[in-house]
Parts: structure tokens; C-alpha cells; sequence
């Protein structure tokens, strides 16, 4: 085979209008205006994006354009640019569809899924299969093998063969606890030599079946916790015996992000407040998104609502923004009657009918969903009987969310 | 919960009492009438203030304008007390909110308002009238009302105190939010943006390609236009050029014009000049001829004035001189003329005297006529000789004088001739240098001309150099860069135009997805929760067998545990087996199942009571999620006889039953009171209730 190579990037949320604030749409655009700057300059073959290239399935006029005028250069530079959908602007559901396919119609995009067999190949260099974002683990547990039955993979030995997708795979090393892993690795199939990953934010390469996976982190920083990671994208060299040398090349313009932890536990709210304006105030800088987080345990019987978060959030003169995050809990209630309402031998009729509404929506549902369902079923007895209508209505309304 | 003491004022036969309670079984013991059932009527007042029928006429003693209960009890070691107070109102009478209090330790938690109270009140304890009638206050004529109703009323009664039935009506009324939600998922299915969404995406992903196409193509119009404008500006440079190369050569052409014009006047000019100078030499040659003759002239004179003898060459003054010199001579011989003349007239004067005189006039002697003759003859022949001599003078001066006159002639055409010949030089002299100026000036012009010769070959070159078809080529040119310019730029302004308008349309398609997306999603989610409403209702449904059978179940138990322990092991072994209808059964030892109806009245008494504790504490349980603290009987062994010892075997089982806290039992029989912890004696004396206590 030849030698070639390739640009890697993910989740650049174009048109993510951060905060509300018109600034930090137009930051994710000069993020994508850079990502194309460095690749046009790089010259390689071809672009991947795994995903999240819009953060709405159907940007606003003004993304749309933006982006159409980074594609057209990139047509320009000649670097096709490969993309999959992720799960920001794959369909919202079957009837709709994403603004990728008519970028492919436009010729700007070759949008992997859309295109018989999902693939594209180079002679002599690589075979590229990608697969589309099914948001949620058990829809891609019931579709992805599907898709995969239907678009038949032929990855090439002869070739550098490339699998790219948008899920965050279930692999401790990949996927923070707190997030919800869309695919087993089992899922995902073998016989590539690079896995092109996108959704996790944060810059990833670790040996991957025969391969290796590449995630190649966001470009802007979507949420607070994305602030400390690297903004960047890897530019892959495949020389002639297939081996890629993935180099990760950082972007200048993502917008500075202070993010100022601290834990508050036992502080008095308004102390909490005064503390939380010094740290502001301490940290402030030109043109900055400023986080504080506010954590913690508050004192019993103080509220979260005391702490003044307006004066907080009006800490700083130079900054962009701040945007305070609180996370301050509640004195919780006490164990002790945690466990006398739980642990008597006989339950009341409450718990006993959850219990039992538990067991029956289990079959049907997932364990969360279940419980949550069962929770309603019963919360729904008392306004149903005593035709709280209200009740009753904003209770089902509630499920609807 | 446990009661401390109850304290009452003006209650049926109570004015003022004060009764308190323990631990454990307390029984009020009292013949009729005594107050002893006002007591737990009391209690039931203070806790939760309503009526027990439609009045309290039961409760306020006949001749009392207000009557007050407080209760005071503990619970989760807390001591509470609760008071309540009745008023009479013209005929009839109500409750005295004013004195409606709830203390906790001591602290007014809640007063005045009824709701408050009765809130607090199941905050703190779980019981509400409800439960309280119908569980821990067993009422005389209830105790085996239960057992005596048909199997559909118990259940049904039952599955109310446990709260089944409340799954029966949640089942029921929930149907008709299921109706609703599918109505309104029927509206959405056939809501024209729900059903037109596929054809609205198609049309959103052929406005958003074509937005896209668009896009790339104005922006390679705009880099076209870029060029166009480029050659434009370059062409009109061009054109600019070329105009200002014609205006020059049409300059050219009239220096050329010009420069011929002043050729010709110069040739013109020269010609005339050649013509003079031909003219001036021609005169020149005159005049010299002419100085030439009068040279020739002038050598004549001379020649003439050097015959006459004088030197011509001096100056003529001196010439004049001998002019003068002739006249001095001539002067001087005329006067010797004269002279003579006169002496010969001077003598022919005397001779003629003498002829007429004959004395000499000089001596006055007389003259003989010989010698006056000869004397006449003397001056005869003198006067001969000097007429000679005249003539001769006369000859000599005509001589000198025909000199004179042709040197005065000479010198006179000599002193004519000498200016004239001046004249004549100078002016040759000045036609001569005229002509030398004029030749000068023929050279000038004649080198003029050459140059304006060259200088016009040099503008004709020029000109001949100016292309006019390059200029029409250059006119062509910018003329097309123009059109291509503006056509291009017309067709983006018509093509911005569209990109505008395909803004707006994606913006609107958008919008009506969004609209419709939304619909989707509520119509997605409504037949999910619809789904889920099936899913509670088909659970409320199941649920009460299950429970119910569960609910039987631990019934059972406890029953047949109440039982065995009012049993105390003496009495016939009694199996007791409850069915779905809460219907309870007893079976023998042998296996015979007998109805309730068909125990004897000891028997069926006692498994009132168990079967009563057994359901208390189920329900309690069942809502509470707590046990049966208290239990208040009222007259319990009706229909148990002494005789049987079935009073006393149930006194001692309630004695022995440790599960409940404190039971209080209201009894006429003095040997069901003696197996009581706490006995409180209530007689009457004088209309008035009295109260006594006794631990046993």
C-alpha cells in the first residue's frame, strides 16, 4: 500500500450557543475555523469527524453557512471529509433527519452511514467503514449489529482500515463513571487498524483490538468539565507497512476556562456567597469563562436558595462570564429513619405496592425507568382517589418529560 | 402512643375528673350509667373533634354551657397533650375552636384551627379518625360486626380500611386520563404537521443542499466577480492609455500641420530673401559701377586741374585758393586794364585837348602845331601801344579766366563729386552689409528649414506610429470586461437574493420541523404514557389480590396468634383459616372447617376479638407503616359468660398481649377488670361521675 494520511476530529459542536451567549457560538466556529486552517496546511489525503460536528441536528442559518464555507475550502485544499453522525446531530427519531445528509447531497461531506456499504475507500490506501449514533445503549445494542448486517464491512488487509463512530465504549479507561456508555467494546468489530472515535471530550489513544482507538476530544469546550482538558485533533501519518503515527496538534483558539472548585461543607450560605465572590474575584481575566463550583454539605437547616448567586455570578469585571455551578447538598435526612421506614418487618402499603409495582414494570422496563414509573403509580393513588385533578395531571405530564 | 391522662370538664355525667392511665391493660370499670364509655367518647373528641353522629349532644353535660377534654400522651418519648373544648350555640352545640391547643413538651405546636391540629396529630402519631374508629377504638356494638356481614360487604369494607379499594377507584379514574391521552394522540396522528413531517424533511435537507450549493457557488462568483472587476479596471486602464496616446497624436498632428506651415512661410521667406540678395548684388555692382565712373570722372578733373597747374590732390580749400589765386590775378589784370585804359583815355582826353588847346596843359606854354602834332602823334603812337597792351591783357585775361573757369569747373565738379562718391562708398558699404546680413539670414533660414524638415519627418514617424484599431480593439475590450462585470455581479446579486430567501425558507421549514417535532415527541412520549398507564392501571388491578392475599395471609397469623394466646392453650384447638372475602374459618383439630356462625358464642367472641386485633394491626401496619400502640375496647365480654370462663380467659389474654402498648377496656364486669394492670373505678354519685383507681 501507499503512504498517506489523515485528520481526526470530533464534537465541535457548531452552533452551541453556550450560556446563551451569541460569543461562545461564534468560539465553537473559530475552534472549526482553526481545525481547517492546520488541516489545509497539513495537506493530508482525507478528514474525519466521528461525530458532533453540529450540536443541533438543524443549525441556524448562520452555523450552517460557517460551516459550508470551512467545507468548501477543505473541497478547495481537496480533502474529502469523512463524518458520521453523533449523538447531537444524528435524527431525532426516524421520520427526521440530520443536516449531514444534505451537506452529502451538496457534495461538501461524504456522511459514512448515508452511503451504500458505509464506507470510502482510497486505492491502495484505506478502507474507511463508519457507523451512525443510536443515543442510547440499548438502541445500540438492537441496531448497531443491524446496521453492520446491512452495510456488510469489508475492511481489506491489504489496506489501513478504518472504523468510525460516535459512542462512548464501555471501557473503564474511556468512559467516566457518571456517563453513560453507549456500546460494549464487543459490540464494536474487529479486524481495523484505527478506531476513529468520537463523544468523549477528552484526547484518548490506547491499544484497541488489532488497532488502536483514537478519541480525539472536543474542540471547545462543551461543558465545565471539558475545561481542563486539551482542545485539539490528531493528524495521523500511515506509512507504507500500514503503521499510523498519530500526532495530536493542538488549537490555539478555544476560549480560557477557570474552573473553581471548592467545598463548602459546614459554611454558612452567606459566608458561602462572600468566599465564593473572593474566588471569583481572585481568578478574574480578560475575556474568560469563569466557573465556580460550589460544593459541599450546608449546615443543617440552611438552604441552597441562600446563597446569593447573582452576586457571584456578578463577581467579575473583566471575564466573559461567570457562571456559577452549585452543587452545595442539603443536610440530609437521618439514616435512623431512613431505616425504621425500610426495615420493619411489615412494610406499610406504600412500599409494599412499590415494591410489587417495581416487580411488574421491571419486566417491561429498565431498572430506572421502573422505578420511576412505579414511584408514579403510587404517588398517583392519593390524587386519583381524592380526584386531585391537577395533581393527577402534572404527575403523567411529568412522565412525558 | 400511649395515653397519660384524660382530663374532662362538664362531659355527661363528668363536672371535673381526672383520670389517668398506665402501660399495659387498663380497664374502666362501672355499672351503667357510671360515665365509663363518656370516657373513650371523650378521648376520641379531644383527638379529633368531630361529632361521632351529627351532634355532640352525646358528649356535653345537660346543664353545661361548654365542656373541655384534654388528653394527654406520650409518644416516641415525647409528652404531648391536646385540648379541645365544647360551647353551646343558641340550641345547639360546637366546638370551642378558642381552646383547641397541641402541645409538644410543652410547646404549642398547633392551636385554633382544626385541619392544623389533626395534621400535626397524624404527623406525630399515624392515626386519623379513621383508623382510630374503625381500628384502635373498638366500639361495642362493632366487634363482631365484621364477623356478621356478608362476605362481599367485609371485603369490600376491608380493601376500604386497608386501602385496596383506593387501587380499585385509582384504576378506575385513571381510565379516563388514558382516554384523554389517547384522544389527543389521535389528534396528533392526524395533525397535517405530524403527518407532513417526512415530506417537510425531505424539503428541509433539498433547501439546506441547496442553500449549500448556493453557498459555493456565490462564493465562486465572488471570487469571478474579483476577476472581473480585475480585468475592467485593467482594460480601462488600457483604454486610458490608448485615449491619451490619440490625444497626443492628434497634438502631433497639429505641431505637423504646424511645422509644415512654418516650412512653407520659411521656404517662402527664403525665396523672397534670394530674390533680394539677387537684387541687392545687382544694385551693389551699380553702384560700384557708378563709383567707378566718377573715379574715372574725378581723374578727368584732376587731370584737368592738373593742366591748369594745380596739384588736385589737396584738400579742396586749398584748391580754392587757386581759384582764388586766378581771380587775384585776373582782378589784378583787369585793374592793369583798367589802368592803361585810363591812361589812354587820360591821353586821348589831352590829345583831344591838345587839338583843341595850344598850350600844354601841364606847362601852359603854347604848343606849336608840330609839336602838338608830333605831340599828338607821340600820344598817338602811345595810346597805339597801349591799346596793344590792353588787348593783350584782355587776351591774357581771357585766358587766365577760361583757366580759372575750367578749374572752378573741375574744382566745382570735383568738390560735386567727392561727397557723391562718399555717398555712393557708404552706401555700398551698407548694401553690402545688408546683403551679408541677408545671405546670413537665407543661411539661418535654409538651416531653419532642414530642421523643420527633420522635425516634421520626426512627428510623422510619430503619428504614423498611433494605431487607431489598437484603441477600437482596447474600446471592445473594456466594453465586454464591463457587460462580463456586470453580468456577473447581477447574477450575484440574483443568486444573493435567492440565498436570502432560502434563508428564510430553511428558517421557516425549521421551524414548522421543530413544531412538528415537537408534536412527534409529545404524540412518541404520549403513546408511551399511555403505554405506562396501562401498565399502572393492569397494576393497581393485580395488586389487590396480591395484597389482599398477603394482606390474608399475615391476617391469618395474627389472628390464629391472638387466638392461641386468648386461647391460652386450654380450650379447643382452634385453627383459624381466613379466605380471600377475609372471611375467617375455624377448623378442627380433625379438619372440619366450621363457619364462624357456628361457634358457640364464646368461641365466635373470642375470635371477634382476635380476628379485631389481628385486622387493627394489619391496617395500622398496612398505612402506617407502624403497629397497633393502643387499642381502647369498649365493653368486651358481651356474650362471654362467667360460667364458661371465657371472661376471664379473655381478660388474661389481653393481660398477657405485650404486642400493644396500652390497652383500655370499658367493662361492666368486675372479673374481666380483675385480670387488668390499671383498674379505674367510675360510679356515679349524685348524678356526678366519680373516679377511683386501683393497681392490681
Amino acid at each position: 500500500m501507499k503512504a498517506f494520511s489523515f485528520v481526526h476530529a470530533a464534537d465541535l459542536h457548531l452552533g452551541y450557543s453556550q450560556y446563551g451567549l451569541e460569543t461562545r457560538r461564534e468560539d465553537f466556529n473559530r475552534a472549526f475555523q482553526e481545525l481547517v486552517d492546520k488541516t489545509i496546511e497539513l495537506k493530508p489525503d482525507f478528514m474525519i469527524i466521528a461525530g458532533d460536528l453540529f450540536h443541533h441536528a438543524r443549525p441556524s442559518n448562520i452555523t450552517l453557512e460557517n460551516a459550508i464555507k470551512n467545507f468548501s475550502r477543505l473541497r478547495e485544499a481537496g480533502i474529502p471529509v469523512l463524518t458520521v453522525d453523533g449523538s447531537h446531530d444524528s435524527a431525532p427519531n426516524v421520520v427526521t433527519g440530520t443536516i449531514l445528509n444534505p451537506l452529502d447531497s451538496a457534495g461538501l461531506i461524504h456522511n459514512l452511514p448515508r452511503h451504500e456499504g458505509a464506507c470510502w475507500r482510497k486505492p491502495d490506501c484505506c478502507y474507511v467503514y463508519g457507523v451512525p449514533n443510536f443515543r442510547t445503549r440499548g438502541r445500540t445494542e438492537e441496531l448497531l449489529p443491524a446496521f453492520m448486517e446491512k452495510n456488510t464491512l469489508t475492511p481489506d488487509t491489504a489496506l489501513f482500515n478504518i472504523f468510525v463512530f460516535h459512542m462512548a465504549l464501555d471501557l473503564p479507561s474511556v468512559t467516566p463513571p457518571q456517563m453513560e456508555a453507549e456500546a460494549p467494546p464487543e459490540l464494536i468489530p474487529k479486524g481495523f487498524d484505527y478506531y476513529a472515535a468520537g463523544h468523549i471530550h477528552v484526547p484518548y489513544k490506547e491499544k484497541f483490538k488489532d488497532g488502536v482507538l483514537v478519541y480525539s476530544g472536543c474542540t471547545e469546550a462543551v461543558n465545565y468539565n471539558d475545561a481542563k482538558v486539551e482542545k485539539g485533533f490528531y493528524y495521523v501519518e500511515v506509512n507504507e507497512r500500514g503503521v499510523p503515527s498519530p500526532q495530536f496538534i493542538k488549537l490555539e483558539s478555544p476560549r480560557k476556562f477557570k474552573v473553581l472548585e471548592q467545598d463548602f461543607t459546614g459554611v454558612a450560605p452567606s459566608k458561602i456567597t462572600e468566599l465564593a465572590v473572593q474566588l471569583v474575584k481572585g481568578a478574574d481575566e480578560s475575556e474568560a469563562v469563569i466557573i465556580p463550583v460550589l460544593k459541599g454539605v450546608l449546615p443543617v437547616e440552611a438552604s441552597r436558595a441562600e446563597v446569593d448567586v447573582a452576586k457571584v455570578r456578578g463577581a467579575a469585571e473583566k471575564a466573559l462570564l461567570v457562571h456559577p455551578v452549585v452543587l452545595l447538598r442539603e443536610s440530609e435526612v437521618s439514616e435512623e429513619i431512613v431505616r425504621s421506614i425500610f426495615e420493619s418487618e411489615f412494610k406499610d402499603l406504600k412500599t409494599k405496592a412499590f415494591e410489587y409495582f417495581l416487580q411488574i414494570f421491571s419486566e417491561r422496563y429498565s431498572r430506572d425507568e421502573a422505578e420511576k414509573i412505579a414511584r408514579v403509580a403510587v404517588s398517583l393513588i392519593e390524587p386519583l382517589t381524592k380526584k386531585q385533578e391537577e395533581n393527577v395531571k402534572q404527575t403523567l405530564e411529568e412522565l412525558l418529560q | 402512643m400511649r395515653i397519660e391522662v384524660v382530663q374532662l370538664e362538664n362531659i355527661r355525667s363528668h363536672v371535673k375528673s381526672t383520670v389517668p392511665f398506665a402501660r399495659g391493660f387498663n380497664c374502666l370499670v362501672g355499672g351503667l350509667g357510671s360515665g365509663k364509655s363518656s370516657l373513650l367518647y371523650a378521648i376520641d373528641f379531644a383527638l379529633f373533634g368531630d361529632p361521632l353522629g351529627r351532634s355532640y349532644d352525646y358528649l356535653l353535660r345537660e346543664d353545661a354551657d361548654g365542656g373541655k377534654v384534654t388528653v394527654q400522651f406520650i409518644h416516641n418519648g415525647k409528652t404531648y397533650k391536646i385540648s379541645r373544648g365544647l360551647k353551646k350555640r343558641g340550641k345547639g352545640i360546637g366546638q370551642d375552636f378558642d381552646q383547641l391547643k397541641l402541645f409538644e413538651d410543652e410547646n404549642l405546636v398547633a392551636s385554633v384551627k382544626g385541619d392544623a391540629v389533626a395534621e400535626q396529630l397524624k404527623a406525630i402519631t399515624g392515626l386519623d379518625k379513621d383508623i382510630f374508629r374503625e381500628v384502635v377504638w373498638v366500639r361495642q356494638e362493632r366487634l363482631k360486626e365484621l364477623l356478621d356481614a356478608t362476605p362481599r360487604e367485609r371485603q369490600k369494607r376491608l380493601d376500604e380500611l386497608f386501602g385496596l379499594s383506593d387501587y380499585e377507584t385509582a384504576w378506575s379514574n385513571l381510565a379516563g386520563y388514558q382516554r384523554e391521552y389517547k384522544g389527543e394522540r389521535r389528534a396528533y396522528e392526524k395533525d397535517p404537521d405530524v403527518v407532513g413531517m417526512e415530506k417537510l424533511n425531505i424539503e428541509y435537507d433539498k433547501a439546506a443542499e441547496e442553500f449549500s450549493l448556493l453557498e459555493i457557488q456565490l462564493q465562486d462568483m465572488a471570487r469571478k466577480l474579483e476577476e472581473a472587476k480585475r480585468a475592467l479596471e485593467e482594460a480601462g486602464l488600457k483604454l486610458k492609455k490608448l485615449e491619451e496616446v490619440k490625444t497626443r497624436t492628434e497634438e502631433l498632428r497639429r505641431k505637423e500641420a504646424q511645422t509644415q506651415a512654418n516650412l512653407t512661410n520659411v521656404e517662402d521667406a527664403s525665396a523672397a530673401l534670394a530674390e533680394e540678395i539677387k537684387e541687392k548684388k545687382s544694385t551693389v555692382e551699380n553702384l560700384k559701377q557708378r563709383l567707378s565712373n566718377m573715379a574715372t570722372q574725378t581723374e578727368s578733373y584732376k587731370a584737368k586741374l592738373r593742366e591748369v597747374g594745380i596739384q588736385p590732390e589737396q584738400p579742396i580749400e586749398v584748391l580754392r585758393q587757386h581759384l582764388a589765386a586766378f581771380d587775384d590775378q585776373i582782378t589784378s589784370m583787369k585793374g592793369e586794364q583798367d589802368a592803361t585804359l585810363r591812361n589812354m583815355q587820360a591821353d586821348k582826353k589831352r590829345f583831344s585837348s591838345l587839338s583843341a588847346e595850344n598850350r600844354c596843359p601841364l606847362c601852359l606854354q603854347p604848343l606849336t602845331g608840330e609839336y602838338k602834332n608830333s605831340l599828338v602823334q607821340r600820344i598817338q603812337e602811345e595810346n597805339n601801344e597801349r591799346q596793344g597792351a590792353i588787348n593783350k591783357l584782355q587776351h591774357e585775361i581771357e585766358e587766365i579766366q577760361r583757366i580759372r573757369n575750367t578749374a572752378n569747373a573741375a574744382l566745382s565738379n570735383l568738390q560735386m563729386l567727392v561727397p557723391r562718391i562718399e555717398e555712393l562708398k557708404i552706401r555700398i558699404n551698407e548694401e553690402t552689409v545688408s546683403l551679408a546680413e541677408m545671405s546670413k539670414e537665407f543661411e539661418e533660414k535654409q538651416r531653419l528649414e532642414k530642421d523643420l524638415r527633420i522635425q516634421l519627418e520626426a512627428v510623422r514617424v510619430k503619428i504614423s506610429r498611433f494605431d487607431v484599431s489598437e484603441l477600437e480593439a482596447a474600446r471592445t475590450q473594456r466594453e465586454q470586461a464591463f457587460r462580463r462585470y456586470y453580468s456577473v455581479e447581477s447574477d450575484l446579486r440574483t443568486k444573493g437574493n435567492r440565498k436570502k430567501d432560502l434563508a428564510k425558507r430553511l428558517d421557516e421549514i425549521k421551524t414548522r420541523i421543530d413544531q412538528a417535532q415537537q408534536k412527534i415527541e409529545r404524540m412518541e412520549k404520549i403513546v408511551k404514557v399511555v403505554e405506562i398507564i396501562d401498565g399502572i392501571r393492569g397494576a393497581y388491578r393485580s395488586i389487590q389480590p396480591k395484597l389482599r392475599s398477603e394482606f390474608v395471609k399475615v391476617l391469618r397469623n395474627f389472628v390464629q396468634q391472638v387466638l392461641d394466646s386468648l386461647m391460652g392453650g386450654e380450650g379447643a384447638l382452634l385453627n383459624v383459616k381466613i379466605d380471600e372475602a377475609y372471611t375467617p374459618y375455624v377448623q378442627s383439630e380433625r379438619g372440619v372447617e366450621r363457619e364462624v356462625s357456628n361457634l358457640s358464642g364464646g368461641e365466635r367472641t373470642l375470635l371477634a376479638f382476635a380476628y379485631r386485633l389481628g385486622l387493627g394491626q394489619l391496617i395500622m401496619q398496612s398505612r402506617t407503616g407502624h403497629g397497633l400502640h393502643m387499642l381502647l375496647l369498649d365493653e368486651p365480654t358481651e356474650s362471654l359468660g362467667r360460667e364458661d370462663g371465657s371472661i376471664d380467659r379473655l381478660a388474661e389474654a389481653i393481660s398477657r398481649f405485650k404486642a400493644i402498648e396500652q390497652i383500655i377496656a370499658v367493662t361492666h364486669s368486675e372479673a374481666f377488670a380483675e385480670k387488668a394492670e390499671h383498674v379505674i373505678w367510675l360510679e356515679k354519685e349524685a348524678g356526678v361521675s366519680q373516679v377511683s383507681v386501683r393497681n392490681n
